[in-house]
């Protein structure tokens, strides 16, 4: 077979048609537009319009809503970081995080945070350090021997939201996270008596300050 | 299906077994039309381009009052109409390139191998390889073997030796495995599998 003797199957292509190119070619003066009016205009497009009728856009009841709390996550199958590892793009001695995602190539670019589903198998103990977990996740991970901490993205997080939501989480990880919640809590009895007086302070006239030490 | 093994000394070395799936498919054309139309596409550099009215130098001020001059109305003077003007609706950088499933690409290569096998065109040697770098010497060797027009698929790596003395033989190519498509197979008559080749295509291809 050569070059010469290609060729498609017949029919496989359509030929263009060419608009606006003399009266023999049967779409010559108006081109397919008819005559005059808002339709043979170019850059009109009367989308959704029915003749007056109340269109079928407005005829039903508005729904749902757009979360503006909702997170974008990436989502991890298991089965994707077991074949990671077996491909030895996932190193299984380190713990799991986003870099190490990153670089394994699971995910292609971090958003605001890991969430480990459930889906396929994994059999290599790993300790993950990401932002969430499914059930189904965990339990297989726990199965296989890892463990799973909860890390807060600190990407776009505020810092003070940052402190509840680890003490939220706490419960669920293991021992590392435990004496994180520890800490977290002595870190907060220390800072935050400091910093309220001086938030009041700031946003009170002088007044207020004084009725308190008296009580 | 089963193929004669050949050295470049045009010396009978065995057979070689021929993956069905590989090389005893019935070729179909549609698909080699497709396929060859997708590569000559994608190679296009697609770098032509025209000057709209934005992009003429000059002054967008009105040439002259819009009346009683006599003469046609106009603005200024970088208008598609004018001499001199921008290009209305001219070429500009963009890619020529069509889509084609990942799928349907391999296994257009499975049939342009077909294709050979089909037409008896398909030869496979022991080894693509020169003692020394003279074109002369080879230019007799293909000779025998009735190579005029080829595309040599050789290894990973192609022999240093080989690759310079067929690099100047007019319609004789060289590619490492890696690289054979099926524009160059169907380009030249014939198509010259070595065992190496032959090896990692069915190894990618089955």
């Amino acid at each position: 077979m050569r070059l010469n003797e290609l060729r498609d199957n017949p029919g496989a292509t359509k030929a263009r048609k060419r608009v606006g190119r003399g009266p023999g070619s049967g779409k010559g003066k108006t081109a397919g537009r008819g005559h005059k009016g808002q339709k043979s205009r170019s850059g009109v497009a009367i989308k959704g319009f029915e003749g007056g009728q109340m269109p079928i856009h407005r005829r039903l009841a508005k729904r749902g809503f757009t979360n503006i709390f909702k997170k974008d996550l990436n989502e991890v199958n298991l089965g994707r970081i077991q074949s990671a590892v077996d491909k030895k793009t996932l190193d299984p001695k380190k713990t799991v995080t986003v870099e190490a995602l990153l670089a394994a190539g699971i995910i292609r670019r971090a958003r605001e945070g890991v969430r480990v589903l459930g889906q396929g198998e994994i059999k290599t103990k790993l300790s993950f350090e990401v932002t969430g977990v499914s059930t189904g996740a965990q339990k297989a991970i726990e199965k296989a021997g890892g463990s799973v901490t909860l890390v807060p993205m600190p990407k776009r997080a505020p810092k003070e939201k940052a402190a509840p939501v680890k003490a939220k989480t706490a419960p669920k990880s293991e021992a590392p996270a435990k004496a994180e919640e520890a800490k977290a809590p002595a870190k907060k009895s220390a800072k935050t008596p400091a910093k309220k007086p001086a938030a009041t302070k700031k946003a009170a006239p002088a007044k207020k300050p004084a009725p308190k030490t008296k009580k | 299906m089963k193929s004669n093994v050949t050295t470049i000394d045009a010396k009978s070395a065995g057979t070689v077994d021929l993956a069905e799936s590989v090389f005893g498919l019935e070729p179909r054309v549609d698909i080699l039309h497709r396929m060859v139309r997708y590569q000559l596409a994608k190679r296009r550099g697609g770098n032509h381009a025209t000057k709209d009215r934005s992009q003429i130098s000059g002054t967008s001020a009105k040439m002259y009052r819009q009346k009683g001059t006599g003469r046609a109305r106009h603005g200024n003077a970088k208008a598609p109409q004018l001499r001199g003007g921008g290009k209305a609706f001219g070429p500009k950088p963009r890619s020529h390139a069509i889509g084609m499933p990942k799928k349907v690409r391999t296994m257009a290569l499975r049939h342009a191998l077909s294709a050979k096998a089909k037409a008896q065109e398909l030869v496979v040697l022991d080894k693509a390889e020169a003692k020394d770098a003279k074109t002369a010497a080879m230019a007799k060797k293909l000779d025998k073997l009735g190579l005029h027009s080829a595309l040599i698929v050789g290894g990973s790596e192609i022999d240093k030796n080989f690759g310079l003395a067929v690099r100047n033989l007019p319609n004789i190519d060289v590619l490492p495995v890696q690289g054979v498509n099926v524009y160059d197979i169907l380009r030249r008559d014939k198509l010259v599998l070595t065992k190496d080749a032959l090896e990692s295509l069915e190894a990618r291809l089955k």
